[in-house]
């Protein structure tokens, strides 16, 4: 199974969790998902990502000038950014322990599972 | 710091390509989407060893598919796009492949150093174009000055991936680096034929300082001489600074000198083997003494003396003037007393023995 396949669906998440507690520019939040072990991202998805959650209003950005080179377009969260960033992480943690415990059971948790089924 | 530049102007192009794939969906939004991109990309270069760009094509699909944007609309790509795009990617296959090698990779870098050389080159060769089209000499003057400053902003604003608002100026810059290819050896031609011409002309200019005796530039062909009493004086013996005779001879095969008109001067006959080419003033022949078959002078000819330009000249002093000072002065001898006959060499046509 392809990482980056996976990575697609929590992209969002995974940026958002860069930022939340310190603005940044394009680049720098690629260098943040490297630093954490993501490393097939590919930094134009990042770029994408960040507009994306810009339009959604999950970000504010605000642009630097710089002396000796090109601007840089910095992002910061916003509140609702962060809601979703609470959001997303709930899910994460539900749909992450139902995936483990699904590939590698563990008999005491066995109801659990059964449990989620029954609610479907 | 030449590979900063290159560099930078790589992250431009690039940059700009990848505006131009994401021009359907209207400037706001490419601005938006491509804000900072040259910032992030030069920081991402200059933060991984082997860092490469890629494919502008793929970037802007990455950057447009995850800013949840719609794929481009490719409904009826003009021939143009499609041409710069096909030759593009060919371009970028090649270039890779070169690359992949260590002795490529370092050419290439070479090569793309120097390229603002040919930006130089293609503005030139296009002004040579453009003067020769238009039926004037490629030389310096108003009209190639301003072509080839034109030329050469816009040729290095090209080559620097700017004031290129369309894409298919980018089919035009493309043409133009053809075209500057083709007239190239027409240039080199026409330079090497203008570096022979004024090579020969300067020889030309160094061989044409006149054999024989000359003043200000102008041949002598025959001296007249003239004692202290203003008297002319036949059959002088002249030598220059270095004991030399002062020979008016200009060609030592030649028995004679043409000295204008129907004039040839001979020298003195009483020298051994007509070597009196310093014995002034020279006898003159005329062309009928000549045989023109051997260019030799016929048998029997008894050369003419030649007039004097003057009967008599002002004498000398007998003694210079002291003044007071004590500077002696001399009254100029320079000014001849008498009239002076035109043409001593060539006039009359039958000259009379001086006196």
């Amino acid at each position: 199974m392809e990482t980056t396949q996976l990575l697609k669906g929590v992209l969002d998440v995974a940026v958002l969790a860069t930022i939340r507690d310190d603005d940044g520019y394009g680049y720098d939040v690629v260098r943040r998902l490297r630093a954490a072990g993501i490393d097939e991202v590919g930094d134009a998805s990042v770029y994408g990502t960040l507009r994306r959650l810009y339009a959604s209003g999950a970000l504010s950005t605000y642009v630097v000038p710089s002396d000796d080179g090109p601007h840089r377009k910095y992002y910061s969260i916003t509140g609702e950014g962060r809601t979703q960033l609470d959001e997303q992480r709930a899910t994460w943690r539900r749909f992450a322990d139902t995936m483990t415990e699904l590939l590698d059971p563990s008999p005491a948790r066995r109801a659990g599972v059964r449990t989620i089924g029954e609610k479907k | 710091m030449t590979a900063t530049i290159d560099l930078d102007l790589q992250v431009r192009e690039f940059a700009e390509a990848v505006r131009l794939e994401l021009a359907d969906l209207g400037a706001d939004e490419v601005d938006e989407l491509t804000d900072g991109l040259e910032a992030d990309l030069s920081e991402q270069a200059g933060d991984s060893e082997g860092f490469t760009l890629g494919d502008p094509a793929d970037y802007a699909s990455e950057l447009r598919s995850a800013a949840g944007l719609p794929e481009r609309v490719s409904s009826r790509p003009s021939i143009s796009e499609s041409i710069s795009s096909q030759s593009t990617r060919i371009w970028r296959g090649f270039v890779g492949s070169v690359r992949s090698s260590k002795l490529g990779a370092s050419v290439l870098d070479f090569l793309a150093s120097i390229r603002p050389v040919w930006w130089v080159a293609r503005a030139l060769l296009g002004a040579f174009l453009i003067s020769q089209l238009a039926g004037r000499g490629w030389n310096v003057g108003a009209f190639n000055f301003f072509t080839v400053a034109t030329l050469l902003v816009i040729s290095v604003q090209w080559g620097r991936g700017l004031w290129m608002p369309r894409l298919w100026f980018r089919v035009v810059r493309t043409l133009a680096n053809v075209l500057a290819v083709l007239v190239l050896p027409f240039a080199l031609i026409a330079g090497m034929s203008y570096v022979t011409t004024y090579n020969y002309f300067q020889t030309y200019q160094t061989d044409s300082a006149p054999a024989g005796l000359s003043r200000d530039g102008r041949q002598v062909t025959n001296i007249f001489a003239y004692d202290s009493d203003g008297n002319p004086v036949k059959g002088v013996q002249l030598f220059d600074q270095d004991g030399k005779a002062l020979s008016v001879r200009t060609d030592s095969t030649s028995p004679f000198l043409y000295a204008g008109g129907d004039s040839y001067l001979v020298p003195s006959a009483k020298t051994v083997g007509g070597s009196g080419w310093n014995v002034f003033p020279l006898a003159r022949i005329s062309q009928s003494a000549v045989e023109s078959s051997t260019d030799r002078l016929s048998a029997g000819v008894i050369p003419d003396a030649v007039l004097f330009p003057f009967v008599t000249v002002r004498p000398l002093l007998a003694a210079p003037v002291v003044t007071a000072g004590g500077t002696p002065t001399a009254q100029s001898t320079s000014a001849p007393v008498t009239t002076p006959s035109p043409s001593p060499t060539t006039a009359p046509p039958s000259p009379a023995p001086t006196p």
